[in-house]
């Protein structure tokens, strides 16, 4: 199939479980199962469907598809756009596969519930993943908080299940009380996002937000992120998630667990790299500080829990943190060890919530203190809860090693020591926590021998074994997922313009890194030492009283919903505060640019970042055109046109016009290209004037070409020419003068023009001329060019060059 | 500036809010969180005005404007509208699951005040 | 903050706690000074329209041949976003449903129950319920399953009453005012809800002409009671309408990947617009719309109003629900207290059937230990 079309089928896997879960209830009246069965099959096409596309994608391709084929105009989207990056694709595979497997288990654990009881369950589960699945796949910020409402509202109704358990009422009001909150916060943001630029789209949000982010932007990008992270139960946003998956039947914890808390790291990790871009706000130091505080409050209170189930669920709070940390990383390795990760915590917490739940079922006991030698009673689910032990703490043959290695490799590369030996502290605290779990649930003995106990069904079997053979396969061939699946997770996240230009256009190449990977010795010993120190961890715990800190966060986590809320809000506004006050991290050094307002005679500009090195204080002035995006390291765009190119406008003053895309909003940027950093400096079209003028610090000399197709410019970068549009280029400093253009009185000139080296693209519009810069501010803006922006929208063809290259390049 | 809009909304997000956080009867808390999400429909609804723009119906448009010229002037934004839209369906449904929750939880513990309704703790 | 004690249960502080108030005006104040910068920052009611707005209104519209933007927007071009929220409100409805249910009967073991029966006897109070909540319960069993007030018995012949005397008014109907009102104003809203839907090219759409259905049914339960409403009003109809809003939805959206290559593509011919079939697939949709939200809505409400204390003991120490399977264990001694079984052997059936819900068991399942 044609990437188009196969592009085309993407919602598909969204509808698929819906249509599942609109049968339910018909279903439900002919018989108690066959609900439950329709889930599966359909949860069997949608993986069907997802492994259809899978090897494009995984090949290292962005597959993007606009629902109801509204394609997106000038590059600005109007429908609503459905991309498959490699980590939204396994992130949708995952939901479905694991989805199913748990389904088969409810079948035969869950199987006795009432026809209408079943009915709901079935229909809330497929919703529920049905919603995962699309916000895994969607590229559209609206649709993404819309997802995840419906996923909200789905596991609202699996918490509060059992209703004879007054706990499950409890945990249901308090993650309803915390979701609430959460999509407020991702609501907003969204709305000031949209007001701020216009756009809902990830690839023109991203455009917007290159270079110049602004206050209420970063105040957007801490909200997101405190809503995103309430679902991934980050600290201080977690105090639902124990609760909830305590008193939640078996296995919708492991769906929530292994499912529903990574879409919020997933969200996480696409506003963060996609949309804002991590080098132009401190936001991975944050997501670092998070995760670390995440993983040792997880594994602390983990440590100290007498419910088995509320101790799977801080280790899951542990775990969400342990990936953030493999986000903040930004290396190719931390990314794809925490893509790699969120896999494998799927099927490592699955498997030890099926555990936990399956003995909750059968004995109706879940208190560590009152379970115990389960392990002849239960042999199947003993071994499959040491296996999931195993799995998350690390030990070699199983998925853990592979996933935490690659995270403390990235950290070593960005030289976070300290954060590397507070990741191991967690993790021995971890395994520590699950040693005592397992010693106490199965291998102590018990004074008192349980009751006959239920064997075990088929069908749990199969879905025990399934996720147990799971977590080994990820574990023995790792560099296979590494290569196929992992490292393009990361060359998604890594490469957002690639992302952004797929969605624009309909899909893309990504380039894929080499994470390389192997059973290192240092690791293995520092693994075995961390077992060891786990050991006697676990034994010391047993022995001793609990001790004064970890008694002060019990107390903090004092069960009332109003104390939760006020915890997640004062995480939101830290997250904010810290955002919008802290200094933004030196990335791509940006140089200031201005945004030139038509307001007075002089042009008034905000925003202004580093200057880097050069030459004297100076101030150029250029028209611009809005250009889509690039990347760091491509060869940029500046549209340059010919005279004529806008039939509607003259030139002012010697002005070469540069075609402005018929918005009203930001329409111009300048890309300039030099060796090393590409840097984007929107600018703004004011209204009713359609040429844009930007204002640079004229240190750095900025030498526009006229160069059509980047031929002349790209190999004097080094790069491979692309059929794209004109270049500016950055060059030694100038002699002050500029050529034809007027001086500008106040403001000596660093520029020059450039001869073009090649003719124009377009017949009858002569040679390509020279963009001439340098005007008189007041002048520029008071061109006779000044006409009302609505003689030339929505006309192609008057943005001259600049559409027909579009329409080449599509 | 539509300040009395704004200022609305900004007073109702923060009795919301402050009903979430300090207030102990569940169904205080579920007022409070229905205040706020009020609150963000006015707050939507006022970023999608335009100075001396109309309501983007060009059913019957204002004298002296045909349909084509509303649709290129200045009407309030629509997108805007719809977001409005779902959250005022996301409001109904969270609410209907709140009450029902609640109606639960004061059969099983007989109380509405959340402070004795803590059973999971630490 | 009570710190976290064994097992006692936690006991409410006699005043309010003093961090929250104050705490909470703290993070009021915070979150409303980020919220005033960040809109103080973003371009308002002087900016110009987005881009986004501007193609719907000047591309989008043209092409559905519409006049309504707000209905293009939601049902046609964004439709995938009120696709989601369809099947949230449905989410939502099902949610509502699951927590509202009473019980069937459960084959097997399940150790939820015995849990569930632990932490009953742990965490639910102990202390007998008091007056105010006993007369509460007794109205609302009255109600549920509709008989009238013991204290509010008509005069057994009519003649006898008194003239002048008002007329006995039960509890189940309103004043004969809200009747008539009700009986005048009802078709003249549901003929506005449906008129919401059916002029595709006025503001309207399937969301507020659902809600009207919804209000219409709300009234007549209101102003008539439940008997009258459960007449009509069946949730198995209303299920039934609700599933196949559902369906219909879905399928215009497949039948579009189907003939015209995309999820939500028109694939309807496209009317004249200012007539009741312009816009496609857009009138389609409102249509199913307007039926799945107005049925879901009305399934939730009563549900909430159906309600029943199933799953908690009626009296403390007595059973929880009756329809409990025969494996599942009892929380408490099996005393009926003489009141508690009179109620329950009230109308046979379900009193829920009244609204007209097929149980699954059928009064045999009120099994009695």
């Amino acid at each position: 199939m044609t990437g188009a079309a196969l592009a085309s089928l993407l919602p598909l896997p969204v509808v698929l479980p819906i249509a599942g879960a609109v049968a339910a209830p018909l279903l439900a009246r002919v018989s108690a199962r066959l609900p439950v069965i329709a889930a599966v099959v359909a949860l069997g096409a949608t993986a069907a469907v997802l492994m259809l596309e899978a090897p494009g994608v995984f090949g290292g391709r962005v597959l993007a598809h606009y629902l109801g084929l509204w394609r997106p105009v000038h590059g600005k989207a109007l429908g609503i756009a459905f991309a498959a990056d490699p980590l939204g694709l396994i992130f949708a595979l995952a939901a479905a596969v694991i989805g199913a497997i748990l389904l088969i288990y409810t079948l035969s654990e869950l199987g006795g519930l009432g026809p209408r009881e079943l009915g709901g369950y079935a229909c809330l589960f497929q919703l529920l993943l049905a919603a995962l699945i699309g916000a895994a796949l969607t590229a559209d910020l609206f649709d993404l908080f819309v997802w995840f409402e419906v996923a909200a509202l789905a596991s609202y109704g699996l918490t509060g299940f059992f209703l004879e358990r007054p706990i499950a009422l409890e945990a249901a009001f308090k993650i309803l009380v915390l979701t609430t909150l959460a999509s407020f916060s991702i609501f907003t943001g969204a709305g000031l996002l949209y007001a701020s630029h216009g756009a809902l789209n990830f690839a023109q949000l991203q455009a917007a937000l290159r270079g110049h982010v602004t206050t209420p932007d970063l105040i957007a990008l801490g909200l997101l992120i405190g809503g995103f992270a309430t679902k991934a139960g980050l600290v201080p946003f977690h105090g639902w998630l124990a609760d909830a998956h305590t008193a939640a039947p078996g296995p919708v914890s492991a769906l929530f667990s292994g499912l529903m808390v990574n879409l919020g790291i997933v969200a996480i990790a696409r506003v963060t790299f996609g949309l804002y871009g991590p080098g132009s706000t401190p936001v991975l130091g944050l997501l670092l500080v998070a995760g670390l505080a995440s993983a040792l409050l997880g594994a602390v209170l983990a440590l100290a829990q007498d419910d088995l189930k509320r101790l799977l669920a801080y280790d899951t709070i542990s775990q969400m943190g342990i990936l953030a940390v493999g986000l903040s990383t930004g290396s190719a390795a931390g990314i794809g060890g925490a893509a790699y990760h969120l896999v494998n915590h799927a099927l490592f917490k699955s498997l030890l919530f099926l555990c936990a739940g399956a003995v909750v079922h059968r004995t109706g006991l879940t208190s560590l203190s009152q379970l115990g030698g389960l392990a002849r009673r239960m042999p199947v689910v003993t071994a499959a809860f040491v296996i999931g032990a195993l799995s998350i703490a690390g030990v070699p043959p199983f998925n853990g090693y592979v996933s935490l290695g690659l995270i403390h490799q990235g950290l070593l590369e960005q030289h976070e020591a300290i954060a590397y030996a507070l990741m191991l502290a967690a993790q021995v605290i971890t395994i520590a926590a699950l040693g005592r779990a397992a010693w106490l649930a199965f291998f102590r003995p018990r004074a008192q021998d349980h009751g006959q106990l239920e064997q075990l069904r088929p069908g749990m079997l199969a879905g025990l074994g399934c996720l147990a053979g799971c977590c080994v396969a990820f574990g023995v061939a790792p560099r296979f997922f590494l290569e196929t699946v992992m490292a393009p997770a990361a060359a998604g996240l890594l490469h957002p313009g690639r992302y952004a230009s797929a969605v624009l256009s309909g899909s893309a190449r990504l380039p894929l890194p080499g994470i390389p990977f192997d059973y290192a010795p240092g690791e293995l010993a520092a693994a075995a030492a961390g077992l060891a120190a786990a050991g006697i961890l676990a034994w010391g715990y047993l022995q001793i009283a609990e001790p004064a800190a970890v008694r002060v966060l019990r107390a903090a986590h004092n069960g009332s919903a109003n104390d939760y809320a006020a915890y997640a809000v004062t995480g939101t506004l830290a997250v904010i505060a810290a955002l919008s006050l802290l200094p933004r991290l030196p990335g791509h050094g940006v140089v200031s640019g201005g945004i030139a307002h038509r307001a007075g005679p002089g042009l008034a500009s905000h925003g202004s970042g580093r200057h880097r090195l050069g030459c004297a204080e100076g101030m150029l002035h250029a028209f611009v055109a809005g250009q889509p995006v690039g990347e760091s390291g491509d060869p940029q765009r500046l549209g340059v046109p010919v005279a004529g190119a806008r039939q509607r406008q003259r030139s002012a003053g010697g002005h070469e016009l540069l075609p402005v895309t018929d918005d009203d909003r930001q329409a111009a940027r300048v890309h300039e290209v030099d060796s090393r950093e590409v840097e984007d400096h929107p600018a703004a079209c004011p209204p009713g004037l359609c040429q844009a003028v930007v204002k640079l610090p004229a240190r750095d000399d900025i030498e526009v070409t006229a160069d059509r197709d980047d031929h002349a410019v790209a190999p004097a970068l080094g790069r491979q020419p692309e059929s794209f549009h004109p270049a500016s280029r950055r060059t030694g400093p100038l002699p002050g003068a500029a050529t034809q253009a007027h001086r500008m009185p106040a403001y000596p000139l660093c520029a020059r023009q450039h001869p073009p080296r090649r003719g124009a693209g377009r017949p009858g519009q002569g040679s390509a001329r020279n963009i001439s810069l340098g005007a008189e501010p007041a002048a520029a803006t008071r061109s006779p060019a000044a006409r009302p922006l609505t003689a030339a929208r929505g006309r192609e063809r008057s943005t001259g060059h600049y559409a027909a290259r579009r329409n080449a390049r599509r | 500036m539509i300040l009395a809009n704004y200022l609305a909304s900004a007073a109702l997000f923060c009795i919301g809010l402050y009903a979430v956080l300090a207030r102990r009867n569940m169904i205080k808390m579920v007022m409070g969180l229905s205040l706020m999400e009020g609150s963000t429909y006015l707050f939507m609804i006022s970023l999608s005005y335009r100075a001396g723009s109309t309501a983007p119906v060009l059913l019957n448009p204002p004298p002296g404007q045909s349909t084509r010229t509303l649709a290129h002037g200045n009407v309030a934004d629509p997108v805007l509208q719809n977001f409005c839209l779902t959250a005022v369906v996301i409001g109904v449904a969270v609410t209907a699951v709140f009450l029902s929750v609640v109606v639960r939880i004061a059969q099983h513990y007989r109380t509405l005040d959340s402070d004795r309704v803590r059973e999971m703790r630490g | 903050m009570t710190p976290a004690d064994g097992g006692a249960r936690p006991e409410a502080a006699e005043r309010e706690p003093l961090h929250r108030p104050r705490l909470g005006a703290a993070i009021v104040t915070g979150m409303a000074v980020a919220m005033t910068v960040a809109v103080a920052g973003i371009p308002r009611e002087h900016s110009p329209l987005p881009a986004v707005a501007r193609y719907a209104l000047a591309i989008a519209l043209p092409k559905w041949r519409l006049t309504e933007p707000v209905n293009e927007i939601v049902y046609g071009t964004r439709g995938f976003d009120t696709f989601g929220e369809t099947f949230l409100l449905l989410a939502a409805v099902v949610s509502v449903i699951v927590i509202t249910r009473s019980r069937e009967p459960r084959r097997g073991y399940f150790g939820e129950e015995t849990a569930a029966g632990r932490e009953r006897s742990e965490s639910d109070p102990a202390e007998p319920a008091d007056a105010t909540e006993d007369a509460a319960r007794r109205a609302e069993r009255r109600e549920q399953d509709d008989r009238p007030a013991v204290d509010q018995a008509p005069p057994r012949d009519r003649d006898q009453a008194a003239l002048g005397a008002p007329a006995p008014e039960t509890a189940a109907a309103m004043t004969v005012v809200v009747r008539t009102a009700i009986r005048v104003v009802l078709p003249i809203l549901a003929m506005a809800g449906l008129y919401l839907v059916a002029w595709g090219y006025a503001p309207g759409g399937g969301f507020p002409g659902g809600a009207v259905i919804m209000g219409v049914v709300l009234l007549v339960y209101a102003g008539f009671g439940r008997r009258r409403i459960g007449r009509a009003v069946r949730p198995a109809l209303l299920e039934g309408i609700e599933t196949a809003g559902a369906v219909a939805i879905i399928a215009t959206g497949l039948l579009g990947l189907l003939l015209r290559g995309s999820f939500s593509a028109n694939w309807l011919p496209l009317a004249a617009p200012q007539t009741i079939l312009s816009g496609g697939i857009v009138q389609l949709f409102s249509a199913s719309e307007l039926a799945e939200v107005g049925t879901g809505l009305t399934i939730a409400v009563f549900a909430l109003l159906a309600m029943r204390h199933d799953w908690t003991p009626d009296e403390p120490g007595g059973r929880a629900g009756h329809a409990s399977g025969p494996a599942s264990q009892a929380s408490g001694p099996a005393d009926e207290r003489g009141e508690h079984a009179d109620d329950r052997a009230g109308p046979a059936g379900d009193p829920r059937d009244a609204v007209g819900s097929a149980r699954p068991g059928g009064p045999a399942d009120r099994s009695r230990p």
